[in-house]
């Protein structure tokens, strides 16, 4: 469905923001696209809808590339950019813009009247806020109106960037099932967030990017046993101690039996990232007698957020 | 065609359905008067203009000011701020994602905005032309009426030229306007451009006479001022057929050029990425 090869792109500024990047999303099969802030995940995702153009490589969606042959399969795909809030019009109502919106992808207004009024009444029952202006609308109502844009055109794929933002759990639980059921019928999704436990949720594979490059792509359970593999012992400070070189000294120590070690100056701790807390635990306690600066101690297992900044890391 | 209604049709509910759009068209409309009677009065104490045409009454130079004054803001205005709107909220990125000929959608907005300032000006020039009845044709007045949209549909062009040079370079928006005006005065706005063979000389007045002869505004300015001074019956119009011709030629000559230049803007925006910039 999605095959990308060796694509990469380099912006005037000079930022890499895709390095030779593979991927293969196949049909029925939901995507995990995770990484940190700028690791070019948005970048990719404008390339596949066509309104970027990359530097090398070849993409091609259902068989076709979405710079060349955009006009062909803008119908095929649709995308649900993460500030697609700001295209509103925000003086017409929220059926208005989803008709403009999907009529410019060639829908005429029965078919997009009736495709919406049935995902109202799946995804939420108090539906009459589809009526209303824009501006007079929740954070939660304006993302759904954005959701339903791109849900409406009932797509080969889906490219869902960060879709969960502003929407309350119950709703977002109706999300999670009618794209469960959307790739269960052979189509395709994208899907970005920063939130983890949604991308562990509905992936069926998880591609991990960072800086530009494909650092991971599995299944969730492998990534996760790869990553949560991490746990964390955290070592809190007090403000005054922070200038203290002993503090340095102490995490160049802890180096040589410690996966990563990163100092917080904001949190004011010290979080070391290892296999195994419970057995690492008595050899820092040893060392932090001879510094004496901590204030408090924690060990416990890193979640995904913190496994990948580990793994990123490296 | 369904990108043009489906823009057209929107634009249509977004200004209808706001009661501020109605207001600011309607201080626009009173603003334009005001600008149109000081142009009024310019063509009246005008040697140039009084005697070319030999009219007096101060109504039809206001109501001529009045036309010339919507179709500027409706050539140079309409599009470029569509289309920075459309660049600033993301539309334009969503729209090339959706396939959408972008022609077709800048078209829609314009042609609606027109057609919706035209509505809110009605009454004012149906006043206007009942102050002038005595004094010019009713021929006269529908010919007048009937330009007013063949122009409106030409001058898309040149908002579409600004349009395309802001896509190149985003920095031409800022003195776009001065431009647009510069053209304006030199086209002949605010007196006929046969000035030029009083102010220049007659060599340097018909090289004057032949640089200005590029741009369309001077054809509508030149055709709009005949058409209301002069025109008394299809016969009176005849001479000016051929200025028509010329300037619906270069109207599409300068349309061509801009899609031209567009597109390269906008593939320019695609490989730099910065189709959505925000200001």
């Amino acid at each position: 469905m999605l095959s990308a090869s060796n694509i990469s792109k380099t912006y005037p500024n000079g930022i890499k923001a895709l390095q030779d990047v593979n991927l293969e999303v196949s049909e029925g099969e939901i995507m995990g696209f995770i990484g940190l802030n700028g690791a070019g995940k948005t970048t990719f995702i404008k390339i596949a809808n066509g309104v970027l153009q990359n530097d090398t490589g070849n993409i091609t969606i259902c068989g076709m590339n979405p710079i060349s042959e955009l006009k062909k399969i803008t119908r095929k795909i649709a995308w649900i950019p993460q500030d697609g809030l700001r295209k509103f019009n925000t003086f017409l109502s929220g059926r208005d813009n989803i008709i403009y919106f999907s009529r410019l992808k060639g829908m005429n207004s029965l078919q997009i009247n009736q495709k919406l009024d049935e995902l109202l009444e799946h995804l939420c029952p108090a539906k009459d806020f589809i009526d209303k202006k824009i501006s007079i609308m929740s954070g939660g109502q304006k993302q759904l109106c954005n959701l339903l844009t791109g849900f409406v055109l009932d797509s080969e794929f889906l490219f869902c960037d960060e879709i969960s933002v502003n929407i309350d759990p119950i709703t977002l639980d109706k999300i999670y099932s009618y794209l469960r059921e959307y790739a269960s019928e052979g189509k395709s999704v994208l899907l970005t967030s920063q939130n983890l436990h949604e991308i562990e949720e509905l992936s069926n594979t998880i591609a991990l990017l960072h800086k530009g490059k494909i650092m991971q792509v599995g299944k969730p359970k492998d990534i996760s046993n790869k990553l949560l593999k991490y746990e964390i012992i955290d070592i809190g400070f007090e403000e005054r101690m922070k200038e203290l070189n002993s503090i340095k000294d102490f995490s160049l120590k802890l180096e040589s039996i410690a996966d990563k070690i990163i100092i917080d100056n904001e949190k004011n701790l010290i979080r070391i990232y290892c296999e195994d807390s419970l057995s690492l635990l008595p050899q820092v306690v040893e060392f932090l007698k001879e510094y004496n600066f901590a204030a408090s101690i924690e060990s416990g297992k890193a979640d995904l957020t913190n496994a990948i900044i580990t793994l990123a890391g490296r | 065609m369904k990108t043009f209604i489906a823009n057209f049709i929107t634009q249509i509910k977004y200004f209808t359905g706001l009661r501020v759009i109605w207001i600011s068209r309607i201080v626009y409309v009173f603003v334009s008067l005001l600008t149109s009677f000081t142009m009024g009065m310019v063509y009246k104490f005008n040697e140039a203009t009084q005697n070319l045409i030999g009219v007096q009454n101060v109504a039809i130079f206001v109501l001529t000011g009045f036309f010339l004054q919507f179709l500027m803001n409706a050539s140079s205005g309409y599009t470029p701020a569509a289309v920075r709107e459309m660049i600033q909220n993301g539309n334009l990125e969503y729209s090339v994602h959706c396939g959408a000929n972008i022609v077709q959608q800048i078209l829609g907005i314009y042609i609606a905005s027109y057609l919706f300032d035209f509505v809110i000006c009605l009454p004012f020039i149906v006043t206007l032309s009942l102050l002038t009845i005595n004094t010019i044709s009713v021929y006269a007045l529908l010919s007048f009426i009937g330009f007013l949209f063949i122009s409106g549909l030409c001058l898309f062009s040149i908002g579409f030229l600004f349009s395309s040079l802001y896509v190149l370079s985003k920095g031409f928006l800022g003195f776009h306007s001065v431009i647009a005006n510069i053209v304006y005065f030199i086209c002949g706005v605010y007196f006929p451009i046969q000035g030029y063979l009083t102010l220049f000389g007659s060599v340097g007045g018909w090289i004057a006479i032949a640089i200005v002869s590029i741009f369309p505004y001077t054809y509508v300015f030149d055709l709009s001022r005949y058409m209301i001074f002069l025109g008394q019956n299809y016969q009176t119009f005849l001479p000016f057929g051929i200025e028509l011709i010329i300037f619906i030629c270069s109207s599409i000559l300068i349309m061509l050029i801009a899609m031209q230049l567009f597109k390269l803007g906008f593939k320019r925006m695609r490989k730099k990425g910065f189709i959505s910039f925000i200001y």
